[in-house]
């Protein structure tokens, strides 16, 4: 064993921002994320439908090749609806996602022993949570958020400023959806992740919530004659706020606005609290 | 309430319940650096009170200050305290290096300190070469081992290690006993828990024996012993006479034993009064008896400890 005679002194040199320490976990997360190689094909896959709406954009305002096709430029209407058919489509496989990446997050710490340490103070479990959430966060970002904004920004750079100016309102929207997507499914993520140690169950139960919320609610509803049913069902809730936000007017909403909103926001604050729950008794005292 | 002296753990009547059980009662301690050493059966309250110094659990009543730090100031408090349980904790998949730098990195030192910190603690617990490997594949030693780099690889002031010594082999447990030695005689604190009492001699400034969640005795092993009068001491006298010595020190009052060694080459005496004692020896040693040695027989922490909770442990 190295010998260094020297007596104790501290640590005196520079420290890295606080604010942003959390970004650490988040890099050591993603690390063991990718090394599933079924999620690294799955994630590509999340590719797909992005990469088809852009040669789509392409297309629709290619007049050269839909004349040797027999066709007009424009023969897809590009507005806030196909923008939400976008994110509705990306928001399910960012729930696949989810059900796959969530339960790896904070179950293996809590098993494993590691929160405590975690939460010893290197950080608090804030930052705890902030850095397992940016590993979904960013996940999802990459398959909703910025495959929206960049098709937003192709059909701008294709249609000229008199679209963009006219359909800002798009881009606030996408900005919006995904934001509310991935707090959604972050917290969803974490809360299973940490209350629901099996891994298989825990994803399936993310889905559940998630992606099978629609079959439940059409049960409640059926079962009950009701149409409260759908307040359980999360994509149709997300779907409501989306289409106020991209002007898309809903034949007939079971679902007022105000009362979306209301049961998004709950959603999110039950969630939270399990999470909290579940971590503040590894936290060090403070 | 008393100022805390800026090196010093201080424990201020503290108590700890869980619901209606107890985990420590009324300790009061004032801990100064080098390496101290917690000792006591299961049960005895060890791993509560170390929980209680370094801030994982609140104490029900009283005050702790470690180094004028209290430990529910985490954000302050892990900057100079390290701490080591005697469970494993490891987030799943990392090496031995990721998991101290993982940390390192957390506290927030730059990623060219972090590194030279890093090896800097893997080499003192001697796991460079296995450093790159991934800890699931870690003996139970190495992983002792990772768990002491990661707790000192930040250089605090102050170390709290549950059994650290816990599954290290004789050569890993000789080189961390020396790395606990150089820690204290650094100047930090190193407060550790153990059951292997010979080690707690071998390693400890002083040592904290607990019993039944109190504090039966704190200091120096000598100075412990010493307090203890209702059990005499006992001494061995290496000679070149023992029948003659112990036949003389059968007419001292304060004599109550004198065994002769198997060796025949020198007695084990108790007495009530050492001081007498020792004052009885020069005399003979003027008297033509050779005396090649005197020394305590029971001034170590198994004796100490056999006298003071051994008797509880078998009337419980």
């Amino acid at each position: 064993m190295a010998v260094y005679k020297r007596s104790y002194r501290a640590y005196n040199g520079p420290l890295t921002d606080p604010l942003w320490r959390f970004m650490v976990l988040q890099r050591y997360a993603l690390k063991g994320v990718f090394r599933s190689r079924m999620l690294l094909i799955g994630y590509i896959a999340c590719f797909f439908f992005p990469v088809m709406a852009l040669c789509l954009l392409y297309l629709n305002q290619n007049a050269g090749i839909l004349a040797q096709i027999n066709s007009k430029p424009n023969f897809v209407k590009v507005d806030g609806n196909f923008f939400l058919v976008f994110l509705q489509v990306q928001g399910i496989l960012a729930g696949l996602v989810t059900a796959f990446v969530g339960p790896s997050l904070v179950a293996p710490d809590l098993t494993n022993g590691a929160l405590p340490l975690y939460l010893s103070r290197p950080i608090s479990r804030t930052e705890y949570i902030a850095g397992k959430g940016m590993v979904l966060g960013s996940l999802i970002a990459s398959i909703t958020l910025i495959p929206a904004l960049l098709l937003f920004s192709v059909q701008s750079s294709l249609v000229g400023y008199a679209w963009f100016s006219e359909n800002l309102f798009v881009a606030n929207g996408i900005l919006w959806i995904s934001l509310l997507l991935m707090t959604l499914l972050i917290l969803l993520g974490l809360a299973m992740s940490a209350w629901v140690r099996w891994r298989i169950v825990a994803g399936a139960l993310v889905l559940g919530v998630f992606v099978a919320g629609k079959g439940f609610a059409a049960v409640i509803n059926a079962a009950m004659r009701t149409e409260t049913g759908d307040y359980l069902d999360l994509q149709h809730l997300l779907g409501t706020i989306g289409g106020n936000l991209l002007h898309h007017v809903a034949e007939d909403e079971p679902v007022p606005l105000y009362a979306a909103w209301i049961a998004i926001l709950a959603f999110c604050g039950i969630l939270l609290m399990l999470i909290n729950r579940k971590l503040k008794v590894c936290e060090a005292a403070g | 309430m008393s100022q805390a002296a800026p090196d010093v753990i201080l424990l201020e009547n503290i108590s700890k319940f869980y619901g209606e059980v107890l985990g420590v009662n009324k300790v009061s301690l004032s801990i100064p650096t080098g390496i101290t050493s917690l000792v006591g059966p299961n049960g005895s309250g060890k791993t509560t009170l170390m929980n209680l110094m370094a801030g994982l659990l609140q104490p029900t009543r009283g005050r702790i200050v470690v180094c004028g730090v209290e430990p529910s100031d985490p954000e302050r408090f892990f900057r100079i305290a390290g701490y080591a349980t005697q469970y494993d904790g490891f987030p799943r998949g990392l090496t031995g290096w990721q998991f101290v730098h993982c940390y390192l990195r957390l506290f927030g030192f730059s990623p060219a300190d972090t590194e030279r910190m890093a090896w800097e603690a893997i080499g003192r617990v001697g796991l460079r070469d296995a450093a790159t490997r991934k800890i699931a594949g870690f003996s139970k030693g190495m992983r002792q081992r990772i768990k002491l780099a990661q707790a000192i690889a930040h250089r605090p002031k102050v170390l709290i290690l549950d059994e650290p010594l816990n599954g290290l082999d004789p050569l890993a447990r000789a080189e961390t006993i020396a790395l606990f030695k150089q820690l204290g005689t650094e100047g930090s604190h190193v407060l550790i828990s153990s059951h292997i009492l010979h080690e707690v001699d071998l390693i400890s400034d002083q040592v904290i024996m607990m019993s039944q969640g109190y504090v039966v005795a704190e200091g120096q092993i000598r100075g412990v012993r010493n307090e203890i009068s209702d059990q005499p001491m006992q001494i061995l006298i290496r000679c070149d006479k023992p029948e003659y010595l112990a036949s003389k020190l059968f007419q001292q009052e304060h004599v109550v034993e004198a065994k002769i060694h198997p060796d025949r080459g020198g007695l084990l005496i108790r007495t009530r009064h050492a001081e007498s004692f020792y004052k009885f020896m020069n005399h003979i040693a003027l008297n033509g008896v050779q005396i090649e040695s005197v020394a305590p027989a029971d001034e170590d922490a198994q004796s100490v400890y056999e006298y003071l909770i051994g008797h509880e442990e078998s009337t419980r």
